[in-house]
């Protein structure tokens, strides 16, 4: 008898940390069941109450039309266009910032200039500018150069606006990197950008994978720079999503809907699938050297 | 042919002055280690001879070739860390062909070229392997193979052997020393390990706070110290450096220390300054300078003879040290091997006053000549 209860508050530590654990995990995955169940069920179903069950009838009729057919704003096009209008926009911006980044990071680190602490300084310092205090002068600039309304318009403004993030995570990566590794390869006759082709960005694998992942998902789900400063031509997925919860035809087409925001969400759940582990990995990497 | 020429060099960071008045000269061939603590500043030289700091002050040459405004590639050297400093995502070969790579060294002629530095280091069969897939043996010979590969004029090494386990150490010293041999390529080498420099060395250069305190072959260093910090610093055990009171009389210098409540008086044989009589000064003599076992070959006065009491014994195998209470020091002395005397016991001691060094006690300047 007493064995038992020893054992049981020995357990009890556990119980309680699973038993939260269990129940935030339901709470976090409760929403997307509702959208997945919702959105393969016709819209009958939904209205007549039964949003929390299965489908009866399951239908992919939803998905469909919130890719190909649904009503965004005017036009009856589905998310379609949209999807690759973020596409166009999210791998040219991650892309580049993620190289000015690197090479912003190296140089800050390794080839230090009279004043490198200021300039690192005023480059974090972007990271705690809020997006709406630019968005005015960005228009202004976006004008002047007559990128208003398109993609490479928010390919720049995302640019510019993650270089801060970029060079923050690679300089804390390289401000680590072993510096007999650069005399090495000077004595070896290397140059600025051998060294940094042939032998930094190769060794820079963990931090590439997580400011992409960092990047991917910030420009990806990025609402107010796209709504600012595009056009109805040049939306990206996260506006189109918007508008297509509220082009009203009469009915509110809620499996449509989850449908849709599913879709937005497709990518960035995949890059955290795919690439997830290194993330974590990566953010951890240099806290205990070994 | 001069291999290296450093003429008052010096260098400054800000106004902080790390290394003065640097003054070295070696012949082609030669082996210079420079040793000292850490700190001493000795690193800090190697890189401004490599190109990587900037000379502050003075002029160095490679070869005959002054080599100020060269960059580290122009200067004809290579260069060996501590860290073996290998590229991580290259595998072994690529390692060691990277340096010709870079000189556009065409490929047939880098594979020859890295295949006969593999053969000599005997790393032929890792060259496909990672350096994450190495052990710490082979990893400091592929950072030699690169360095070897570029078959430059002067080899550069910082501290090459301080990461290796102390079995291995002593295999790689003997290695590098052979392969000085085997190549006699003129090579500066930096530690903090006297056995190191003792045993390596063609010629030593003891530094110590920015400045060389005394420069020349492994014997001048060791039997003819310039002062006591390069007396304290090399040999192990190191040198005894005990308190005594010089003495001017008739006969000539006594030198008196004390042995718990008695006092020691060594006859001196050699000359003092005068200025010195009566006055404190510091006493060095090596472990094998006071003996227990009356060396055969000696002349019957080289030695002063008296009785000690020992405080502890080190067999040590070989040798067997003891310690004994001189001017309220541990002064190592020499037992007999298989000494059987031990704690407490009465021996009696040969001193070899004659070989002894004595320094001003607060300059550490050496004082007989």
């Amino acid at each position: 008898m007493t064995r038992k209860k020893k054992t049981f508050s020995a357990a009890l530590p556990k119980i309680v940390l699973y038993t939260s654990l269990l129940l935030f995990a339901f709470l976090f995955l409760m929403p997307m069941y509702v959208m997945l169940v919702n959105s393969v069920k016709p819209l009958e179903e939904i209205q007549s109450g039964g949003m929390m069950f299965l489908p009866q009838t399951w239908t992919f009729e939803p998905w469909f039309k919130a890719w190909s057919t649904a009503q965004i704003g005017v036009e009856p096009t589905g998310l379609r266009p949209y999807f690759w209008n973020s596409i166009l926009m999210v791998v040219p911006a991650v892309t580049v910032s993620t190289l000015l980044g690197a090479v912003n990071g190296y140089v800050l680190t390794q080839w230090v200039f009279r004043g490198h602490k200021i300039i690192f300084l005023m480059m974090l310092g972007a990271v705690f500018i809020p997006h709406q205090i630019i968005l005015i002068p960005m228009a202004r600039m976006l004008g002047f150069f007559g990128l208003a309304g398109t993609i490479p318009g928010l390919v720049v403004v995302h640019t510019l606006y993650g270089i801060g993030f970029t060079t923050l995570f690679f300089r804390n990566y390289y401000v680590a990197f072993p510096s007999d590794l650069m005399k090495a390869a000077k004595v070896d006759g290397a140059g600025l950008f051998r060294i940094f082709f042939w032998i930094m960005l190769p060794a820079s694998t963990p931090i590439i994978i997580v400011t992409v992942i960092w990047q991917f998902t910030n420009i990806w789900n990025d609402f107010l720079f796209g709504v600012s400063f595009a056009d109805y031509d040049s939306f990206p997925m996260t506006v189109a999503l918007n508008n297509l919860v509220n082009s009203s035809t009469g009915v509110k087409e809620y499996n449509v809907h989850f449908a849709g925001a599913f879709i937005a969400a497709v990518p960035t759940l995949l890059i955290y699938i795919f690439a997830g582990r290194y993330f974590v990995r990566g953010l951890m990497g240099g806290s205990v050297k070994g | 042919m001069t291999g290296l020429s450093i003429k008052k060099a010096g260098k400054l960071y800000g106004s902080v002055r790390v290394l003065q008045d640097i003054n070295i000269d070696i012949d082609e061939g030669e082996f210079l280690v420079l040793v000292g603590p850490s700190g001493c500043g000795k690193s800090t030289l190697l890189n401004m001879i490599a190109g990587l700091e900037e000379i502050s002050e003075g002029e160095i040459s490679i070869a005959g070739n002054v080599v100020n405004d060269l960059e580290p590639s122009e200067r004809d050297i290579a260069m060996v860390f501590q860290s073996y400093a290998l590229y991580p995502t290259m595998t072994v070969a690529g390692n060691i062909s990277f340096g010709l790579e870079i000189r556009r060294v065409p490929k047939a002629e880098r594979d020859a070229a890295v295949a006969k530095v593999a053969d000599l280091l005997q790393i032929g069969h890792l060259l496909d392997r990672k350096p994450s897939q190495l052990s710490g043996g082979q990893r400091q010979r592929v950072a030699m193979g690169r360095a070897l590969v570029r078959d430059p004029k002067l080899f550069l090494f910082d501290e090459p052997l301080s990461n290796l386990d102390a079995k291995l150490r002593v295999e790689m010293r003997t290695e590098i020393k052979k392969l000085h041999k085997k190549t006699g390529k003129t090579i500066v080498y930096v530690t903090h390990d006297q056995i190191e420099a003792m045993t390596m060395a063609t010629r030593i250069c003891v530094l110590e706070g920015g400045d060389i305190q005394q420069q020349g072959t492994p014997d001048e260093i060791y039997n003819n110290p310039a002062n006591a910090f390069v007396a304290g610093f090399m040999g192990s055990p190191p040198m005894n450096l005990m308190k005594a009171r010089a003495r001017k009389s008739a006969e000539g210098w006594g030198l008196t220390i004390s042995h718990g409540l008695e006092s020691i008086t060594l006859p001196y044989p050699r000359n003092l300054p005068d200025s010195y009589d009566n006055r404190v000064v510091t006493l060095g003599m090596r472990p094998e300078q006071i003996v227990e076992e009356y060396p055969r070959d000696a002349a019957e006065d080289a030695y002063y003879t008296t009785t000690c009491t020992l405080d502890l014994t080190e067999p040590t195998g070989a040798d067997t040290f003891g310690a004994i209470d001189l001017s309220g020091l541990e002064a190592i002395c020499k037992l007999k091997p298989g000494s059987r005397a031990d704690t407490g016991d009465q021996v009696e001691l040969h001193f070899e006053v004659g070989a002894a060094c004595v320094f001003d006690p607060e300059s550490g300047a050496r004082l007989d000549c």
